[in-house]
C-alpha cells in the first residue's frame, strides 16, 4: 500500500510538474508579420507542405513568418466552427472547394478581392471550374492551390502475363477483369466506404446525371441519370464479379499494394502511397468507366482567410506575398501527390515529364461538384446509400435514391428556414 | 486498526486555525465542492432547459430567438421535418442496442461470477482476464476490434475460413452482423465490473441455504432461481439499472466502429445529439438540447419504472 | 466425503469452462500484440500464425520516431488532466464527506440527499449546456475544461461518506475534547484512516477521466492539448493501411493502463465491490 500512495504521489506530481510548464511562445519584435496558418495534409504531403513554408520563412527572414498547425481533415470544420467564431482561427487555412461557399454563406471567411486588384494573380491561368468555385455571390473567397482527380492505377506485371489491356469503358473493365480471373486474386476490389462517394460522384457525371439543382439548393440526382450510376457499382460487385463485396476502406488499397489486385481507384493523393509499395504499376482515366460522357471527380485545395477579431491590412498582405509563393511553386506541390491548379504550372514541360500525373487524368474532363452553401446538405445523404447498393446484393436503387432525396431536400428545408 | 496511535497526534493543531469561528466550519468544508456542483452541474441543468427553447448560436449571442417550444414539436410531432426523422430513427437504434445488450451484460457476467465463487485453481488470474478489458479508452477498443473483425484480414474472419464456416463476413457494414458487433465489442469490454460485483454478492449467500435446497432435492435450476436470484437481488437491481444506463449512453462503439452504419442504422441518438449540436457548417444546439432533454426523461421513466418492476417481482 | 468429491468436481468443471473463455477473451489482445511486431507486408498478408514469420521492432520504432505521430503528447495530456482532477477531486470529495459524514449541521442529510439525487439526472441533458460554460469561461481546447467540471461528482462522497461513518464516534469525540479543530480531525484522522476509500474513488476518478472520450471530443479541438482517446482515435485515420504500427500505437496507449493495474489490482476489486453492495 505504501509503494501505491508513492506511485500515485509520483503520477500527480509529474502532472502538476507538467501542468505548471506549460510552453510560452513569446512573440519576436514588431518588425517580422507572423502569419498563422492551418492545413489539412497528415500525409507525405503535409511533409512538403512544412518544407516549402521553410523556404518561404527562409526567404522572408526578418519580414513575414508562416507558423502552421496541422489539422486532420476529420476534424478540420469543427475546430473552424469552434475557433473561428471566438477570434481564435488562423490567418489563413486550407479548404476544400466544395465547403468554401458554405463558409462564405455564414460570415466565417474574409473575401480575396481588394487584396487581389492590385496583384499578378490571373483567373486566365486558372483551370476555369475550380477558380469560379471560390466564388460566392460575386466575391472571391478562396485562391485555389491543386486538384485531385481520382484515377486508375493498373498493376503491369499482371496485365501484361494475362495480356490484358487497361480498360476504358464498364464493358471493357467486365471483360478485362474475366481474362484475368486466373491471374490475379482480385481484379477492381471496391471499398463500400471512402472513397466510394466520389466514384458515384463521377459515374453521375459519366451518365448525364446532375448533383443538385440549377439554383444550387435542392437535390437532383434522383434521375434515371442517378439510377444508371448508382446501378453501376451494384452490377460490377454482384453481377459482374469484379470486385468482392464488402471490401473496407483502404482494404482495396491494401489489395492493390500487395499485387493481389490487378486494378486499384483512388485519388492522386496515393500515387506516393502506391510508389512505395514496390508495385510495378501505371495510371490511366477513369473518365468512361461507368457511363459514357468522359467526366472525373476531383476535389481541389484552396487557401481561405477566416475571420478574425479584426481586419489587420498588414497580415492580408503578406498572406497573399505566401500564397504567391506556394501556388507558383506548386510544381513541388505536385511532386507530393496532387495536381496543380495553375495552368502554367500544369502545361509546363516539368510537370508534363512527371511519370504517373499526366497519364491519371485528362484535365479537361475533371467536373466539379456544384459547390453551393447547400451542397453538403443535399448531395452528402447519397453517400451511406452508395454503400448500401455496393454491399446488398439485391439492393433496391430506386428505394436507395428516394431515401436519399428526401433527406437532402428534408436538410436543405431546414437550412433555408423552409 | 491503528486507531490510538493517530488520535495522540491531535493536540498540535497550529492555533491559527483553532481560531476559525465555529459556524463556518460546515461550510469550509462543503462549499468547495458545493459552488463547483452548482456552476457544473445545477447551472447547466436549467440553462439547458433553456437552451432548448431557443434557436440557439453558440457563439453570436445576437442571433439567439426564442421560439418557444418549436423545437420539441419539431423533434416529436413534425413528421416531415429531418430533427423529427433523426430523434426518432435515433432513438430506435438506441432502444436496439439498449435491448440487445443489456439482457447479455447482465446474464453473461452472472455466469462468470458463478463459476469464479466456486474458486478454482487460479481463480484470481480469470478474474484479472475478464475485468482487464474495462481499463482500456473506448479508442483502444475500437482499435482492438476493427483489426479483429477486418473483413479480409482479421482473425475471426481468417479462423472462420480456416473452419469452412462463412466467408468475408463484413462485420462492420452489414447488418445484422453490425449489432453484432457492437454488443460483442461491448460485453468483452464492460462485463468486468459486474462480474466483480456479482463474485461478492454470491460469497454473501449463506451455503446453509444451498445445503438445506440440496437435501430437498432441488437441481442446479432450481437452487439458481429459487435461491441464488432471490439473495443477491439488491445487487442485481443495481447493475441492471446501471447497465441500462450506461448501454443509453452508449456512443463511442457505433461511432468509431461503424460510423453509424450501415444506412444509419447504428447511428445512435447520441451521435445525432452530437452531430447536431456541434458538427457539420450549421450546428443547432437548441434542437440537440431538446433531444437531450427528451433521451434524459425517457432514461429517468426507464430507470424508475425498473425500479417499480423488480421490486414488485420479488414481493 | 461425498459432499467434498462433488465440490471438487465442481471446482474442476468450473476450471475448464474458464480456461476456455478466457483463450477467447485474451485473443483479440494478442492478435493485437502479434500484428504490432508483424512487419506491414506479413500483417495484410492474411495468416493466421499468431508468432511473426520474420519478426521486426520496425512499427515501434516507427512509433517513436515520426514526427506526426504525437501518441507521446496525447499521453502526457492524459496524465496532466487525469492526475491533476484525481488530486483535486479527492481533496474536494474527501472535504464534503467530512462534512456530510462527521460534521453535524441543520439541514445537512437533507442537502446530501437532495445531491445524491442528481445523480439519477442522466449526463446527456448537461452536455450542451456545459458547452456553452466553458464558452464564457473561455476554457475550449485548455485541460481546465477536462479538469474542473468533473469535479462536481457526487458519487465519490457518496463512498467517503459511507466509509466515514464506520469510523467510531468515541474517536473522534475525544479528539474534541482534546480541544481539536474540525480541520485537524479531518487531516489527522480522517485522512489517514480513509486512506483505502482515498485510493479506490481515486483510482476510478483517475481512470474515469483517462478514458473518457465524448467530452474530450467536444471540448478540446487543438491537438496540442489533446488527450490520449480522442488522439488515438484520429491516429487511425492517418494510418489506414498501416496496420501493424497502428496495433503498436494500441499496444503503448496500453501499457500505463496496465501498469496501474498491475500496482493496484486489490484496490479495483474492493471498489467495484463497495460500490455494488452499498445499496
Amino acid at each position: 500500500m505504501k509503494k501505491l500512495m508513492m506511485s500515485l504521489m509520483l503520477v500527480l506530481s509529474i502532472a502538476l510538474l507538467a501542468a505548471c510548464s506549460g510552453d510560452d511562445n513569446g512573440n519576436g519584435d514588431g518588425q517580422v508579420t507572423a502569419i498563422t496558418f492551418w492545413n489539412i495534409f497528415t500525409g507525405p504531403d503535409g511533409q512538403e507542405m512544412v518544407a516549402m513554408i521553410n523556404d518561404f520563412n527562409a526567404q522572408h527572414e526578418g519580414e513575414i513568418r508562416v507558423l502552421t498547425q496541422t489539422i486532420p481533415s476529420a476534424d478540420f470544420y469543427e475546430v473552424m466552427n469552434t475557433a473561428v467564431p471566438q477570434g481564435q482561427g488562423p490567418d489563413v487555412a486550407i479548404m476544400h472547394l466544395d465547403n468554401i461557399q458554405r463558409y462564405a454563406s455564414l460570415a466565417m471567411l474574409y473575401d480575396f478581392d481588394d487584396l487581389l486588384s492590385g496583384s499578378d494573380f490571373d483567373a486566365a491561368d486558372y483551370i476555369p471550374a475550380v477558380w469560379n468555385a471560390g466564388l460566392f455571390e460575386g466575391r472571391r473567397y478562396g485562391i485555389p492551390l491543386d486538384v485531385h482527380p481520382i484515377g486508375l492505377f493498373y498493376n503491369i506485371d499482371v496485365l501484361e502475363a494475362a495480356n490484358v489491356e487497361v480498360p476504358t469503358t464498364t464493358e471493357e473493365l467486365i471483360a478485362a477483369c474475366e481474362a484475368l480471373q486466373t491471374h490475379v486474386i482480385h481484379c477492381l476490389p471496391l471499398s463500400s466506404m471512402w472513397p466510394s462517394q466520389t466514384l458515384f460522384t463521377a459515374s453521375l457525371f459519366q451518365n448525364d446525371g446532375v448533383d443538385l439543382d440549377e439554383n444550387g439548393e435542392y437535390p437532383a440526382f434522383n434521375t434515371p441519370e442517378g439510377y444508371a450510376a448508382l446501378k453501376v457499382f451494384n452490377d460490377l460487385i454482384f453481377t459482374h464479379g469484379v470486385s468482392i463485396p464488402n471490401v473496407g476502406v483502404d482494404e482495396d488499397l491494401a489489395f492493390f499494394r500487395q499485387g493481389n489486385a490487378a486494378f486499384h481507384i483512388n485519388g492522386i493523393w496515393m500515387l506516393n502511397g502506391i510508389i512505395e509499395s514496390g508495385v510495378n504499376f501505371g495510371t490511366a482515366p477513369i473518365a468512361q468507366l461507368f457511363g459514357d460522357t468522359p467526366a472525373t471527380w476531383a476535389g481541389s485545395h484552396q487557401f481561405v482567410m477566416p475571420r478574425g477579431r479584426s481586419v489587420d491590412a498588414e497580415k492580408q498582405a503578406a498572406i497573399l506575398t505566401f500564397v504567391e509563393f506556394i501556388t507558383n511553386n506548386s510544381l513541388r506541390w505536385a511532386n507530393a501527390g496532387q495536381i496543380p491548379a495553375n495552368l502554367r504550372v500544369l502545361e509546363s514541360a516539368e510537370f508534363q515529364a512527371l511519370p504517373y500525373h499526366s497519364t491519371f487524368v485528362d484535365v479537361s474532363t475533371i467536373q466539379f461538384v456544384n459547390a453551393s452553401p447547400y451542397f453538403d446538405d443535399a448531395f452528402t445523404p447519397i453517400y451511406s446509400r452508395v454503400t448500401a447498393a455496393m454491399t446488398t446484393p439485391s439492393a433496391d436503387i430506386q428505394a436507395l435514391l428516394d431515401a436519399a432525396e428526401l433527406e437532402g431536400i428534408q436538410r436543405v428545408d431546414d437550412a433555408l428556414g423552409n | 486498526m491503528r486507531l490510538n496511535l493517530k488520535a495522540s497526534n491531535v493536540s498540535t493543531t497550529p492555533s491559527a486555525i483553532k481560531e476559525l469561528p465555529k459556524r463556518f466550519e460546515p461550510a469550509l468544508f462543503i462549499l468547495p465542492h458545493l459552488i463547483i456542483f452548482s456552476v457544473f452541474f445545477i447551472f447547466p441543468f436549467f440553462y439547458g432547459l433553456v437552451i432548448s427553447l431557443y434557436d440557439w448560436h453558440h457563439f453570436f449571442p445576437e442571433q439567439r430567438t426564442f421560439i418557444g417550444l418549436a423545437n420539441y414539436r419539431r423533434i416529436l410531432f413534425e413528421t416531415d421535418h429531418i430533427y423529427y426523422e433523426y430523434f426518432w430513427r435515433g432513438l430506435r437504434n438506441t432502444l436496439t442496442f439498449v435491448a440487445l445488450s443489456v439482457p447479455l451484460l447482465v446474464a453473461f457476467p452472472l455466469f462468470i461470477a458463478s463459476l469464479i465463487n466456486t474458486e478454482p485453481r487460479g481463480y484470481k488470474l480469470f478474474r484479472a482476464i475478464f475485468y482487464l478489458p474495462s481499463l482500456f479508452s473506448i479508442a483502444t477498443l475500437v482499435l482492438i476490434w476493427r483489426w479483429v473483425l477486418n473483413t479480409n484480414l482479421g482473425v475471426l474472419n481468417l479462423t472462420l475460413a480456416h473452419l469452412g464456416v462463412g466467408t468475408n463476413i463484413a462485420w462492420l457494414s452489414s447488418q445484422p452482423f453490425a449489432w453484432i458487433s457492437l454488443v460483442m465489442m461491448t460485453v468483452w469490454w464492460t462485463i468486468g465490473g459486474n462480474m466483480i460485483i456479482f463474485t461478492a454478492a454470491l460469497k454473501d449467500v449463506p451455503d446453509m441455504l444451498y445445503e438445506s435446497a440440496d437435501i430437498d432435492g432441488a437441481n442446479l435450476f432450481q437452487k439458481f432461481f429459487r435461491i441464488t436470484l432471490p439473495s443477491i437481488r439488491n445487487q442485481l437491481v443495481y447493475i441492471f439499472i446501471m447497465t441500462t444506463l450506461a448501454s443509453f449512453n452508449v456512443f463511442g462503439q457505433p461511432q468509431l466502429a461503424t460510423g453509424g452504419g450501415p444506412q444509419q442504422t447504428t447511428t445512435v441518438l447520441m451521435m445525432y445529439i452530437r452531430n447536431i449540436a456541434f458538427g457539420g457548417g450549421r450546428p443547432r444546439p437548441g434542437i440537440a438540447t431538446a433531444m437531450a432533454v427528451c433521451m434524459g426523461i425517457i432514461m429517468i421513466i426507464i430507470s424508475i419504472a425498473q425500479t417499480r418492476i423488480i421490486k414488485r417481482m420479488g414481493d | 466425503m461425498a459432499l467434498k468429491k462433488i465440490e471438487q468436481r465442481k471446482k474442476r468443471i468450473s476450471f475448464w469452462i474458464l480456461v476456455s473463455i478466457s483463450v477467447v477473451w485474451v485473443m483479440p489482445v494478442i492478435w493485437v500484440i502479434s500484428t504490432s511486431f508483424k512487419s506491414e507486408m506479413e500483417a495484410v498478408s492474411g495468416g493466421l500464425n499468431l508468432i511473426p514469420r520474420d519478426f521486426t521492432l520496425a512499427s515501434y520504432r516507427f512509433i517513436f520516431t515520426d514526427q506526426n505521430n504525437n501518441i507521446f503528447r496525447y499521453i502526457r495530456n492524459s496524465f496532466i488532466a487525469a492526475g491533476t482532477h484525481t488530486g483535486l477531486y479527492l481533496l474536494v470529495a474527501s472535504l464534503a464527506a467530512y462534512g456530510y459524514g462527521i460534521l453535524q449541521f441543520k439541514g445537512r442529510d437533507r442537502i446530501f440527499w437532495l445531491l445524491l439525487s442528481t445523480m439519477m439526472i442522466p449526463a446527456v441533458m448537461n452536455l450542451i449546456p456545459l458547452y456553452a460554460v466553458m464558452i464564457r469561461f473561455e476554457w475550449l481546447n485548455r485541460l481546465t475544461a477536462l479538469i474542473v467540471p468533473g469535479l462536481g461528482g457526487v458519487f465519490g462522497i457518496f463512498l467517503l461518506r459511507q466509509f466515514n461513518l464506520t469510523i467510531p464516534k468515541d474517536l473522534i469525540e475525544s479528539a474534541k475534547i482534546d480541544g481539536a479543530s474540525h480541520l485537524s480531525i479531518y487531516l489527522r484522522i480522517i485522512l489517514p484512516l480513509t486512506k483505502p476509500a482515498l485510493i479506490v474513488v481515486g483510482l476510478f476518478s483517475f481512470m474515469g477521466n483517462w478514458n473518457d472520450y465524448l467530452w474530450p471530443l467536444i471540448v478540446i479541438n487543438d491537438d496540442a492539448v489533446r488527450t490520449l482517446p480522442v488522439g488515438l482515435a484520429i491516429m487511425q485515420g492517418n494510418y489506414t493501411i498501416f496496420y501493424s504500427r497502428l496495433m503498436a500505437a494500441t499496444v503503448v496507449s496500453i501499457i500505463p493502463v496496465l501498469a496501474l493495474f498491475m500496482a493496484s489490482q486489490r484496490f479495483f476489486i474492493k471498489g467495484i465491490t463497495m460500490t455494488g453492495i452499498k445499496q
